[in-house]
């Protein structure tokens, strides 16, 4: 009950003191309040900031925005996230298939619905030497009809999954398609098609015949995929 | 003290609001009272000029952007909330802002070096107590020195005023506590 008094007390006293009544206040109330005001003493607001907010707040103006001070770190952190998204998008593009250029993967993309009623055209040459994928039932490779939006080119889609198609650069690569050759190096290593009116093409056949040797080797045996050196090489040891 | 003598009748408060409330150029008086109140409390609470420049732009702008939205009641609470709330948004935002300087002594140049000194040793000791209160304390303490009523402060900080005069209560306690017992140290 006592404590509940002295709390009022100590509440009356201190609304007295706000309203400038010292008569009655506690000496000791007053005395922890004076010492309370000086260490809690700030500077006031300066005449030209005082000036300056209010000639804003007339203009409706919305908040000023923060000092230089607090300006700089948030310009660093958006300079450090705006590299870090071109380090990650960077990133992206080099984890790419390089299989899958970007031309390849619009083709496929912008190939025409197949039409199961129209007759084939042309068959692309899919087994090959090195050709893997084991056979099935679903067509492999689906012929589409020439269409009045592709100016009656045919185009060819394959009509498999991605993961099951034995090898898209092939089917996307015309020369080679209409060649009926494919490349047996690994992917990463295959040379790109020519683009048109390039001087490179003039080694075209050239290519061509050294690419046909290539497919008639039987480029799946190790040793003549993987050509070891000849200080590599097994010494054969003559049985006893 | 400045707050009192600064701080008007509730009338007169409410008589500039409906004035500003029709005319935003009315507010200058409801302004150029409250600025320096507004200015030391966010000062007290940030540690800088430059924090403190903040938030009371950001108080007043919102207290006339919002002036519409205050219906009755205390002004002087209805703008010392809106400095509450900008005060714990930018510590949030800005953990990093360093504390009051203990040392800062407003000039009088009556007192010897002397003088100064003992002044300085005191206002440390007393910035210390008030540093080991609870949170809540600090904040009943800080609001009673910028001048506001128990009952202001009750609804400043969202409590009744049972529990503020509980927490005046308990700080006051605390602080005559921590401030002998550092003088029996000092003395010791």
């Amino acid at each position: 009950m006592d404590e509940l008094r002295e709390i009022n007390r100590l509440n009356d006293d201190w609304d007295a003191l706000l309203r400038g009544e010292t008569r009655e206040v506690d000496p000791a109330l007053l005395r922890d309040v004076m010492a309370l005001r000086d260490a809690t003493a700030t500077p006031g607001p300066s005449p030209e900031f005082a000036d300056r907010l209010w000639r804003e707040l007339e203009r409706g103006r919305p908040a000023p925005a923060l000092s230089p001070r607090w300006q700089i770190p948030r310009l660093a952190i958006a300079a450090v996230l705006a590299l870090v998204l071109l380090g990650a998008a960077v990133a992206l593009l080099l984890r790419d298939d390089p299989a899958e250029p970007a031309g390849q993967l619009a083709a496929a993309t912008e190939a025409p619905v197949a039409s199961p009623t129209a007759p084939p055209i042309e068959t692309p040459h899919v087994a090959g030497p090195t050709a893997t994928a084991p056979p099935s039932e679903t067509p492999q490779v689906a012929v589409v009809s020439p269409t009045p939006d592709h100016g009656g080119a045919s185009r060819i889609t394959d009509a498999r999954p991605e993961r099951d198609r034995p090898d898209r650069t092939d089917a996307a690569c015309p020369a080679r398609r209409r060649a009926g050759l494919r490349d047996a190096r690994p992917v990463g290593q295959r040379r790109r098609p020519d683009r048109p009116g390039s001087r490179h093409r003039r080694g075209d056949e050239r290519r061509r015949r050294h690419d046909a040797a290539d497919d008639r080797r039987d480029t799946d045996h190790p040793r003549r995929r993987f050509r070891p050196a000849p200080h590599h090489r097994l010494r054969r040891v003559p049985a006893r | 003290m400045r707050s009192c003598e600064q701080s008007t009748p509730e009338g007169d408060d409410a008589v500039l609001v409906a004035a500003a409330m029709r005319d935003r150029r009315a507010f200058a008086p409801l302004y150029r009272r409250y600025l320096d109140l507004i200015y030391r409390y966010s000062y007290r609470r940030l540690g800088s000029r430059e924090a403190a420049e903040d938030a009371t732009s950001q108080v007043f702008y919102r207290a006339m952007a919002g002036l519409d939205g205050f219906r009755s009641g205390s002004f002087r609470a209805w703008l010392f909330t809106i400095a509450h709330n900008v005060v714990i948004d930018h510590a949030r935002r800005h953990p990093q802002a360093f504390p009051l300087d203990p040392l800062y002594d407003p000039p009088d140049d009556t007192s010897t070096p002397e003088e100064l000194a003992i002044h300085a040793d005191q206002r440390r000791a007393v910035a210390r107590a008030l540093a080991g209160l609870s949170p809540d304390q600090q904040r009943v303490i800080e609001l009673r020195m910028a001048g506001l009523t128990g009952a202001e402060i009750a609804e400043v900080l969202g409590k009744n005023a049972a529990a503020v005069k509980m927490l005046q209560f308990r700080a006051m306690t605390n602080l005559r506590e921590r401030l002998g017992g550092q003088k029996d140290t000092i003395d010791g």
